[in-house]
């Protein structure tokens, strides 16, 4: 049972220019993302900066509306509504289900206002929640992310990075989501805090059955919290797998590069891995390449992939790839 | 900041709280709100504080210089000024005033002197200091040209410089912020048309805008409608920076991570608005508007001064110092040149510390 | 064990500020060796910056310099105390930039934004070498094409602005290097890169480095990184350094608990299970716990003993510790 299908999902920006903002143009920010969550389930979504992660996640909670596609949200009652398309003012229910985490803990608390009215505003505004019921609700929630109740009256400045992002788990807890878009909630933390926050994030999933989808670019991030992993390039999704097999045997040259990168926290392990050195940059999702937008940077590139955009197409169960040659191709993952 | 702050007093302390703590440090700008709360207070008192009515002429004393203020007298707390004597200078040939010090004035405090209606509504008497019989001479900043106490049309001229810009900051502000604020929350193209329109604004010469406008004042206007116009032309060129500040914050904050978790929140645009962006900038508002008061101040001085402002019987700093213009005063009354001088050097120079101290603190998460 | 080309010795510096007094290092040990990394790991606001910029003498105010030595090898020989030469005087000057380099986490803070970058690197050349412009500029060229620069006799008139950041870096490193200085300090030269880049970064400077056989001081938090690059590894921790040794060592032998901490904290490959988290955080820098810093949040912490500080460690041949255990 799909808790949220997302089906050809694309964001473009209109490039404006001159004193009259005529459209030059189009950022192809997210360029027909396919993919679904299943209840329960961790997805993450990795990439390059600028591959249009953060544009998925946005056009999801429709901070951002999309140019086209349909994501279709299958609320508690098991009935389905297209979120892409429904008025911005009817929203207000699916934002309750579908909630966010920030990435940058100091700018997504308002440094003006107390724990309490950080946490407490959707209560206030969505259940109409005031006083000490509001107080004993967020003091409960204080307690969940592991702070103490008695900080409800201070203010975001005084509580460190690590602690800050507790608040924004709890603000996106408060309305008991069922599924958590968690846009590089791990990034801006320090390696210690990085560990309590992900253990809290597993945590919190266990108990409230939550769904995520985590936005990241570490991939040893990913790899540790993740069931299913979808890897991006410039606005697309190119391979999407089950964690252990995408890490084990990726089906893309791109992911099989992007593992090749990742450092491994051994030296002992220095030299033994083959490298794979990409050279140029990500895509410009305002230009991108004919055929294959990998081609410039892919080592196995050939006619075919200058000429043909590869669709995402089923290499074994539940592992799909966008690559010409996917099935043929030798590639290598990381082995543990 | 990387780690929690014990500090109990820390951890509880609000946005404005925060904001007084780190304006406080600012030695200077703390003296110069000392300064301007000082000179407002002047400004809403002046009928009290002064001495004699702005206009009252006392034709025996044309530009007597000051008198100093004797606290003693035989050891005894007894306040009092010596009357004048009138030589004739020699050399120059004219009459010169010197201390006569066989002739003590009293100087009372709380004295009952000439009829004023307080802030034109209470009639009352009582000054802050005065003479026993009226026509005493207590010029202790000297007088002009028909005998009227430079002091109390320095203490009068405040109110009328400082409310100018005030009213004149208000009229800015609110022009400034309704603007400003359109162009950054909609943008697109309300956007381009208002910055297109402050940046018309802003190409156009101050001086000889204001020199133009002001000189199509009719002189035969009233002096209240004069100063409303006066007023209004100064405002009209200020407003535009207000305007470029209150339209970037809000282009900031319109794409900040907590306005997008506020909407993600429920919380409606009108609300986000209210708890959140004006809060965010207030502080930066009221320091550019503490920034803005001292340009109107020298504005309305600098026209008034060349004569195309404000024209008497209204007082205002700039008035005084267009009195004093002529040779005759600066050579031998240099008092009516360097008291409202001083008023408005004090006045810019104390809103320009306080501004700059308030410009640092205002953003107290820095 | 070769000559230390650097030997910093119990430095302090502090920040003066109107809340009190930031201790940001507080007895800092270390020794670079010619020819290797070292790298100095630890989590934010441990100092790690701070201490980099001292040896330059670059401390913004209101920090200073409050003791310490910094013995520093010159070319012919003599040693050099950096601690006691004047921040704005032509001895650093002459060091600066010439034999220590530094390369910083934001590049355009050290790239001008309005001179091209092949300007600003010709301009460091005639700085130091009396040459020609010519001579400058091919030197420029050639070093632009070092750092895998593409068509660097075009690109030696684009503004950083013009650059993306993979290309930044590799300018910075240009700039840093077209002295041939014998120490290079790099303050997280990778942190604001993608992976990808990330990579080519450190094979470029591995490379360099292999060429030109200088030392490199390389500032990070993170332990992949530290894992590729580092011949040593110093550990820091509220302003001091706990542990000192090999790369190796810390990795496979580590001995401080809070090296250990920090190591079982990071996700390791093929493993899912749930991470040991260090307990608590990091102390505000002016609530500093007395005696052995790590102590509210460490396991092995010894019932009064950790309440004073722990010895200096002197090094062997393991490296060094600074705890009670290892005492
Ligand atoms: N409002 C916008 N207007 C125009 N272009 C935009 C806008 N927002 C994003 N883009 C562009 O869309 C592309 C995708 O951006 P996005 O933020 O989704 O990337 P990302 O994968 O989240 O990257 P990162 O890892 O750096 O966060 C980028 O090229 C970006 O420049
Ligand atoms: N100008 C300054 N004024 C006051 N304190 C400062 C100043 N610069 C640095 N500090 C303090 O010094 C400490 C160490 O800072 P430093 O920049 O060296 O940390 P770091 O280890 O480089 O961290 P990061 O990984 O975040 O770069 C911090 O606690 C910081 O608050
Ligand atoms: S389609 Fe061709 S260019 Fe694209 S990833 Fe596959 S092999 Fe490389
Ligand atoms: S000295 Fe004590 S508290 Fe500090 S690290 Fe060693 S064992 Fe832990
Ligand atoms: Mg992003
Ligand atoms: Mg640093």
């Amino acid at each position: 049972m799909t808790l949220l299908d997302v089906q050809g999902l694309k964001v473009h920006f209109p490039i404006q220019s001159g004193l009259l903002r005529r459209t030059t143009g189009h950022v192809r920010a997210v360029d027909g993302v396919s993919f679904a969550i299943q209840p329960g389930e961790t997805l993450s979504l990795v990439g390059e900066s600028g591959c249009g992660k953060t544009t998925t996640g946005r056009a999801i909670l429709r901070i951002l509306d999309p140019t086209a596609g349909t994501i279709t949200y299958r609320q508690a009652d098991n009935t389905t509504v297209d979120l892409a398309s429904i008025d911005r003012a009817a929203l207000r229910p699916y934002r309750r289900d579908i909630r966010m985490i920030f990435q940058d803990p100091h700018a997504s608390l308002n440094p003006r206002l107390t724990v309490l009215e950080i946490i407490g505003q959707s209560l206030r505004v969505n259940q109409g929640l005031r006083g000490t019921a509001l107080e004993d609700r967020v003091a409960d929630l204080l307690r969940k992310v592991g702070l103490r109740p008695e900080y409800l009256r201070r203010y975001p400045h005084a509580f460190s990075g690590g602690e800050r992002q507790r608040i924004g788990i709890a603000r996106a807890l408060a309305l008991h989501p069922r599924l958590v878009v968690a846009d590089e909630a791990v990034s801006a933390l320090d390696v210690s805090v990085q560990a309590q926050t992900l253990n809290l994030l597993q945590d919190l999933q266990e108990e409230f059955r939550l769904t995520y989808l985590f936005i990241a670019h570490d991939l040893s991030v990913v790899e540790h919290i993740s069931d299913r992993v979808a890897v991006m390039y410039a606005g697309r999704i190119v391979e999407l797998a089950p964690t252990d097999a995408l890490f084990a045997t990726p089906r893309h040259p791109y992911t099989e590069a992007l593992l090749s990168a990742v450092p491994i926290a051994d030296p002992r392990l220095r030299g033994s891995r083959t490298r794979i050195r990409l050279q140029g940059e990500v895509a410009d999702p305002a230009r991108l390449p004919t055929g294959c937008a990998f081609h410039p940077r892919c080592r196995y590139a050939d006619a075919l992939c200058r000429a043909e955009t590869p669709v995402l197409a089923e290499t074994e169960a539940g592992h799909i790839a966008a690559c010409h040659h996917a099935s043929t191709l030798e590639l290598r993952g990381i082995t543990a | 900041m990387s780690a929690t702050i014990a500090e109990p007093r820390l951890v509880l302390a609000g946005q404005w709280t925060l904001f007084w703590w780190k304006f406080r440090r600012h030695r200077v700008a703390v003296a110069g709100l000392g300064v301007i709360l000082a000179l407002y207070l002047v400004a809403a008192f002046a009928e009290f504080l002064a001495p004699f009515p702005p206009d009252l002429p006392n034709t025996r004393y044309t530009y007597a210089p000051p008198q100093a203020l004797h606290l003693f007298m035989d050891g005894a707390f007894a306040p009092h000024v010596l009357g004048y004597k009138v030589q004739i200078d020699p050399v120059a040939m004219r009459r010169v005033f010197v201390e006569n010090p066989a002739e003590r004035i009293p100087v009372r405090f709380l004295a009952e002197g000439p009829a004023y209606d307080m802030w034109g509504l209470f009639p009352m008497r009582t000054h802050l200091i005065g003479v026993d019989r009226p026509g005493q001479p207590l010029f202790l900043l000297g007088a002009d040209r028909l005998g009227r106490d430079l002091l109390s049309r320095v203490l009068y001229a405040t109110r009328v410089s400082l409310s100018i810009g005030l009213v004149g900051v208000t009229i800015s502000l609110s022009l400034g912020v309704l603007l400003g604020g359109l162009s950054g929350y909609f943008g697109g193209a309300i956007d381009t048309i208002i910055q297109r329109l402050i940046e018309l604004v802003r190409s156009i010469p101050t001086i000889p805008l204001w020199m133009g406008m002001a000189a199509a004042v009719p002189t035969s206007w009233p002096p209240l409608r004069t100063y409303f116009i006066i007023t209004l032309i100064i405002s009209l060129i200020g407003w535009t920076s207000l305007a470029r500040e209150v339209r970037g914050k809000f282009l900031v904050l319109r794409h900040e991570d907590f306005i997008t978790a506020a909407r993600l929140d429920g919380l409606s645009d009108l609300a986000i608005i209210y708890q959140h962006m004006v809060p965010s900038f207030l502080s930066h508002i009221i320091a550019a508007v503490t920034l803005a008061i001292p340009g109107m101040i020298l504005a309305e001085t600098a026209l008034s001064f060349l004569g195309i402002g404000l024209q008497p019987p209204i007082v205002s700093w700039g008035v005084l110092l267009q009195e004093s213009q002529n040779i005759r005063a600066v050579a031998s009354a240099p008092w009516l040149l360097f008291a409202p001088g001083a008023a408005v050097v004090t006045a810019v120079l104390a809103l320009n510390f306080l501004g700059d101290g308030l410009r640092d603190a205002a953003d107290p998460y820095a | 064990m070769p000559d230390p080309l650097l030997r910093i010795e119990d430095l302090r510096t502090h920040f003066f500020t109107p809340e009190g007094v930031v201790k940001s290092v507080d007895g800092v040990d270390l020794t670079v060796t010619p020819g290797r990394t070292l790298a100095v790991l630890g989590e934010s606001g441990c100092g790690k910056s701070v201490t980099a910029r001292s040896i330059l003498k670059i401390v913004d105010r209101p920090g200073r310099l409050v003791s310490g030595r910094m013995l520093w090898t010159r070319p012919d020989g003599s040693i050099a105390d950096l601690a006691s030469l004047p921040p704005t005087g032509p001895a650093i000057r002459a060091i600066r930039g010439r034999e220590i380099a530094m390369i910083f986490q934001e590049p355009m803070t050290s790239l001008g934004p309005i001179t091209s970058i092949g300007d600003q690197i010709s301009e460091t050349i005639l700085l130091h070498h009396p040459i020609s412009k010519a001579e400058a500029k091919s030197r420029t060229i050639a070093m632009l094409r070092r750092v895998g620069i593409p068509d660097p006799e075009a690109r030696i008139a684009a503004y950083p602005f013009q650059l993306s950041g993979g290309m930044r870096q590799r300018a910075m490193i240009a700039l840093a290097l077209c002295c041939a200085p014998r120490l290079l300090i790099a303050d997280e030269p990778t942190t604001a890169l993608d992976v990808t880049t990330q990579a080519n970064i450190l094979d470029l400077m591995r490379a360099l480095q292999a060429e030109d056989g200088m030392a490199m001081l390389f500032i990070t938090h993170d332990l992949g990184v530290v894992a590729e690059i580092a011949d040593e590894v110093a550990v820091m921790y509220l302003g001091r350094v706990v542990e000192q040794a090999s790369v190796d060592a810390i990795f496979h032998a580590p001995r401080h608990p809070y090296t250990r901490a920090l190591l079982r904290s990071i996700p390791r490959p093929g493993s899912r299970a749930r991470l040991e988290a260090i307990r608590g955080s990091i102390p505000h820098p002016l609530a500093r716990p007395a005696g052995c810093a790590f102590a509210p949040r460490c396991d092995q912490a010894i019932p009064g003993l950790c309440d004073t500080t722990p010895p200096d460690a002197y090094p062997t041949e393991a490296g060094s510790v600074r705890c009670h255990l290892h005492a």
